[in-house]
């Protein structure tokens, strides 16, 4: 057998293969918090008496979940309320972000989808992942970054993620005011409480999901608004799609949240078709999701440098 | 040419000002709420203030041994030991001789001493300081620059991280944009222009037992830091530090000096006592300082 310039090639490519598959192992493998191993025990120096446990109790209405009936679900603050300070400023500002991406913070997504294509109505929805609920629990341990993040950071994957682009910096003005426009949104949640409609709904599986009967479903309830071919509806008069894209280049990559099934149905149980939540059954919605998981996407940028550029995704 | 560049500047310029709110979101279902929101929950100015049950009884924080057990659990750890051993926890960052917990007494739990259960809440807010919006990381950086008279931790340093996932655990249960009974410093009134002459005395009757004449404190025998801080000389705060400012030290002084006996000074006191300390030699402001910085340095400290 002769040693052509294809078998040359061949070997090149694998050989950078390999390199990179082994640098993306090892920047896996290392333990993403430099500071877990020598300090998780408590300093004994300031356990002092003033430290022991409280003797006065707190007030009861701060601890109170502003629900007042079951079923119903936080109100957030309203936007005409606010005054016209500087941090008003800011809200307004991280408002007009979350609800019109593609204009307020173009530079840093890759797609057509705006922040609240997901989180519905503002961000405000229960279970359509409302800020609301997720602002109160930052910092907190999160299983996918393997480390405890901060909101400012998890606003960053979002953008990395289901906006397929580049994550602002921590101190840009982006990330800033939808960090404010978040807290403003959770006005009175205590700290820490885990809100009724936080995330999106639960899913029970019956039996495994069928791609077949998802194809069925969404002919039937989504292919009216999302496309046959679910490349969703663009607004007529600004960027930005009124229906967003389930798959292409203009949709979500394949690092995102919605790309997991688990996630999605939680989502599409809860709030598609769009006005008639909890229409869906569990297995429906599993089954639509697993049809739109099947679909080509953008690539996680994690691990899919090479298939981005050379395999690009195509169009939805 | 000149016309794309004039563009190009209004549209970069179109980031800084938050724009009109546009029209096409304003929707029935987003601005019509379905519950209403409890009153006293709203950011108002007039009910900002959440009433303590008694008076005298703040906000309670979590007991330390019920930090949980978990990754979220040890940066709160973490950032415990930050907090009372800055000395040693976060020394890289460190520019002088103190712990957070010198001025945010019992941990950053006691009402009045700037308890970090009333300020996180509060964050993002705008600030006069800095004259823009910060988040709560953005403020513990500042705690670096100026208090601790060091360098500022990047925002995603486990430093920042971890004391804000302590803040966040320590706020547990506090609701946002709140203004809690206890945060920051006590009022004060000032009945008259204070003066350092009363203050000197006093610094030497009721002070100078724990942060000796000299004002430089007392170290700790067994590790690094103060058990009572210096309140001048090149191991105190900069001049940059909201302690600083008179009235923030006096603000302080009243609700916790001398310790133990907080609130026994009168305004007038505490006030005096401030200016005296205001007037003695600490490491300069960095934001303009540093000039000073190299050819008059602090005096003092060791």
């Amino acid at each position: 057998m002769r040693f052509t310039r294809l078998h040359k090639i061949v070997l090149v490519l694998s050989a950078l293969a390999g390199i990179a598959y082994g640098t993306w192992v090892a920047a896996d493998t290392q333990s993403p918090d430099n500071a877990g191993d020598d300090l998780p025990t408590l300093d004994t120096i300031g356990t002092r008496a003033s430290m022991q446990r409280p003797h006065e109790s707190l007030p009861d209405e701060l601890t109170i979940v502003p629900v007042v009936k079951p079923g119903e679900y936080f109100v957030p603050p309203k936007i005409e309320d606010l005054d016209d300070s500087k941090y008003s400023d800011e809200v307004r500002l991280g408002r007009n972000i979350f609800i019109n991406t593609q204009e307020y913070a173009k530079r840093y997504v890759g797609n057509g989808m705006n922040c609240s294509n997901c989180h519905l109505q503002e961000g405000r929805k229960p279970h359509a992942a409302p800020l609301w609920a997720a602002y109160p629990m930052y910092p907190m341990y999160r299983d996918k970054s393997r480390q405890v993040i901060s909101f400012q950071e998890r606003l960053q994957d979002c953008f990395r993620f289901s906006m397929n682009g580049m994550a602002p910096t921590l101190d840009s003005r982006e990330i800033e005011a939808l960090t404010v426009y978040a807290q403003w949104l959770s006005t009175g949640i205590p700290v820490g409480t885990i809100m009724p409609g936080r995330g999106f709904a639960r899913i029970d599986k019956s039996e495994d999901p069928s791609p077949f009967n998802g194809a069925v479903h969404y002919k039937q309830y989504c292919a009216s608004c999302h496309g046959d071919n679910l490349e969703g509806k663009k607004f007529t008069n600004r960027e930005g799609y009124m229906f967003p894209p389930l798959a292409g280049p203009d949709s979500y990559n394949k690092g995102a949240g919605m790309y997991k099934v688990k996630t999605c149905a939680g989502f599409v149980k809860a709030n598609m078709p769009l006005g008639k939540s909890n229409v869906l059954s569990d297995d429906e919605a599993l089954d639509v999701c697993v049809h739109i998981f099947m679909q080509d996407r953008p690539w996680d940028p994690r691990k899919g440098m090479f298939m981005s550029i050379f395999m690009p995704v195509t169009e939805g | 040419m000149k016309k794309l560049v004039f563009l190009f500047m209004v549209g970069a310029l179109n980031i800084g000002h938050a724009a009109e709110l546009p029209q096409t979101e304003v929707r029935v279902d987003t601005h019509e709420a379905r519950a209403s929101i409890p009153t006293s929950l709203t950011r108002e100015k007039a009910i900002r203030q959440i009433p303590a049950i008694s008076p005298g009884e703040y906000f309670v924080p979590p007991d330390v041994g019920d930090i949980p057990t978990s990754k979220y659990g040890d940066m709160v750890k973490l950032g415990r030991n930050i907090f009372i051993d800055t000395q040693h926890y976060a020394k890289r960052y460190v520019g002088n001789g103190l712990n957070c917990s010198n001025c945010h007494l019992q941990e950053g739990r006691k009402a009045y001493a700037a308890p970090l259960w009333a300020a996180y809440p509060m964050y993002p807010e705008f600030r006069n300081k800095t004259r823009d919006v910060v988040t709560f990381e953005a403020r513990v950086q500042d705690c670096f620059r100026f208090s601790m008279n060091g360098i500022a931790p990047t925002l995603d340093s486990p430093e920042i991280k971890a004391i804000t996932s302590y803040a966040h655990w320590l706020s547990t249960g506090a609701p946002f944009n709140k203004e809690l009974p206890g945060r920051g410093f006590a009022r004060l009134g000032k009945p008259r222009d204070p003066t350092p002459i009363n203050g000197e005395k006093l610094y030497k009757e009721s002070c100078a037992s724990c942060h000796s004449l000299d004002g430089q404190g007392q170290k700790f025998t067994n590790r690094d830091g103060y058990m009572f801080p210096p309140l001048w000389g090149k191991d105190s705060f900069n001049h940059g530090a909201g302690m600083s400012s008179v009235k923030s030290c006096a603000q302080f002084s009243k609700a916790n000096m001398p310790l133990g006996k907080g609130w026994t000074l009168t305004d007038m006191e505490a006030w005096d006592v401030c200016t005296y300390i205001w007037l003695q030699d600490r490491p300069w402001d960095p934001r303009f300082g540093w000039f000073f910085n190299i050819f008059a340095p602090p005096t003092g400290g060791n």
